[in-house]
């Protein structure tokens, strides 16, 4: 997010963030977004590439995210200690009940996706590791945002509706289904806008409050008749849940969190790419 | 000049004339100083950027602020050391694809493939079994097949012991329970000769071909290490034995460690859960 300085560095960041948000970049397509000529467009593409930012696609005349991207992701991941305790957890939930399955850490405002495994049904979910989504907006979020102090929760919704101009009904619906979250002892979101399942979400808690919260890609099939997950699952899923708090609890450092002493909006701002 | 052409090798050349040469040496070392953040320290000072990378204070200083500008950099909590920045999880906004072994480790065997002039091949264990699931075919007229999806018992085949020596003691115990198939009349079946191998690859660092699967061929594996007991697989070169005989393989051997080297200072990073699925 570079404050207008047109320097080589600031383009380099800048024609880094869209090839994050497309996925794919061409050097035509990098020129005419930011009004470069495509010489210049090429350069930078070619020194992403040389320093691994940047791979050349399938087709050979594109530009994907390079390796030195996934490997920062990664280290990222790594310096958050509960997923590398998770890692075994997630991997066996998934074996046992075959749905993708995702642990979502807190950063900030949102959810982020640090571990998934995604599920031995010929028709899973995927498990969009690295996504970030607004506490809210995803089942492992609501399960982590009822879970918080309530002076946080009003902080949450107090910075969303400056950001997305919501409105007091929206914060009334916020309250409402985070009270059902508590009374239901389950987190749901809708599985995409085509009613192909849900996610089922529980939280992992940490004193006083939830610190991330493991999800599960739940089909419609594989759900009751009145839309809500079977017992059984929730249950293998509490007991996933009850071996992390239980290491937590053991080991109080697994609850690091590299970001901790950042301020929340200032985080929450970080993870929002610019309009591209 | 052979090292040198490894070492092109394995970060493919620019090809366009700069038009901003200084502007882009600036941006070149801004992210190679932020690629020293996937390693597995915590956070860095800028004195201890400045020895590693060997740029100087002041050209750290500066690439750092340019770094926090974006975010991807941030100061940590004693505020005078700078650790990964929340930024860094834009770039998996698209949601990241998969980071694949097999993409990790192609330059590096494209390197070993130029250094021996034979066949290099990527296996990972599955089960039971060892799957090549990559591989680079070696330069001469004649060279060792790479079969992607190629499947061999874990005793057989110099990259499935390199893989078998690597695994922890009870899981090779486990694997031995079981009867041992036989491709050739030099493949180790009984688990007397099979633990004496695993111990024989262990003491030298890399398992030889030994006319177990094939004849005529020979060459080496060496283990991909991940964090924890298992590892992700192993990396073989192989090639016909008139070729790749005991003189030319010992004159390789010490550049192949080289490069396996790097390439597990990479994977090191990773547990061997990361790059399977969970079947």
């Amino acid at each position: 997010m570079s404050n207008g300085t047109n320097t080589s560095v600031d383009q380099i960041f800048d024609a880094l963030d869209l090839l994050a948000v497309e996925g794919s970049l061409g050097v035509v397509e990098l020129a005419r977004a930011r009004g470069l000529p495509t010489s210049t467009a090429h350069r930078l593409l070619v020194t992403l590439h040389d320093a691994g930012f940047a791979q050349r696609d399938s087709t050979g005349s594109r530009y994907e995210l390079g390796i030195r991207a996934h490997e920062l992701v990664a280290a990222l991941f790594r310096r958050h200690p509960l997923t590398v305790a998770a890692l075994p957890i997630v991997r066996q939930l998934v074996t046992d009940l075959g749905h993708t399955a995702v642990l979502g850490t807190r950063v900030g405002w949102h959810q982020v996706r640090m571990v998934g495994f995604e599920g031995w049904h010929e028709v899973h979910g995927a498990s969009r590791i690295g996504q970030a989504e607004l506490l809210y907006e995803s089942g492992g979020g609501r399960a982590i945002l009822a879970y918080l102090p309530a002076a946080e929760i009003e902080a949450y919704v107090h910075w969303e509706s400056q950001q997305r101009r919501r409105s007091a009904t929206r914060t009334r619906e916020i309250h409402t289904t985070l009270a059902g979250v508590r009374a239901g002892r389950y987190g749901s979101y809708p599985l995409g806008a085509d009613g192909h399942g849900i996610e089922v979400a529980l939280p992992i808690r940490a004193g006083d409050r939830a610190i991330a919260a493991i999800s599960v890609c739940t089909p419609t099939a594989a759900l009751q008749a009145d839309g809500r997950p079977r017992r059984a699952e929730l249950r293998r899923i509490a007991r996933a849940i009850n071996e992390l708090e239980s290491s937590l609890r053991q080991q109080p450092e697994l609850s690091r969190d590299p970001f901790g002493h950042l301020d929340t909006d200032q985080l929450a701002a970080a993870l929002t790419l610019p309009p591209t | 000049m052979a090292a040198r052409r490894a070492a092109v090798a394995a970060e493919p050349a620019a090809s366009a004339p700069v038009s901003d040469p200084a502007g882009n040496k600036a941006a070149a070392r801004v992210l190679r100083l932020l690629s020293r953040f996937a390693d597995e320290i915590d956070s860095y000072g800028v004195s201890e950027l400045s020895r590693e990378t060997g740029m100087t204070k002041n050209m750290v200083h500066r690439a750092l602020t340019t770094l926090a500008r974006h975010g991807y950099v941030v100061r940590d909590e004693t505020g005078t050391r700078y650790q990964l920045g929340p930024g860094v999880l834009r770039l998996a906004t698209a949601g990241l694809p998969e980071l694949d072994l097999a993409r990790l480790c192609d330059p590096y065997m494209r390197r070993l493939r130029d250094l021996s002039g034979e066949s290099v091949t990527l296996t990972v264990p599955s089960g039971r079994s060892a799957v090549t699931i990559g591989g680079v075919r070696g330069r001469g007229l004649i060279a060792h097949r790479v079969t992607v999806g190629r499947i061999t018992p874990l005793h057989i085949s110099a990259a499935s012991r390199a893989i078998l020596a690597a695994f922890p003691d009870d899981a090779i115990a486990r694997y031995l329970e079981q009867p041992l198939q036989r491709l050739t009349r030099r493949t180790l079946v009984t688990p007397g000769a099979i633990w004496a191998e695993v111990h024989a690859v262990r003491a030298r660092g890399y398992a030889t071909v030994m006319g177990d699967q094939w004849q005529g061929t020979s060459g080496i594996a060496f283990a991909v290490s991940a964090q924890g007991e298992y590892p992700h697989g192993s990396i073989g070169v192989c090639g016909p034995a008139e070729r790749l005989n005991a003189d030319r393989l010992n004159g390789v051997l010490p550049n192949i460690f080289e490069i396996a080297g790097e390439i597990n200072h990479r994977t090191n990073l990773y547990p061997s859960e990361y790059f399977t699925s969970a079947k």
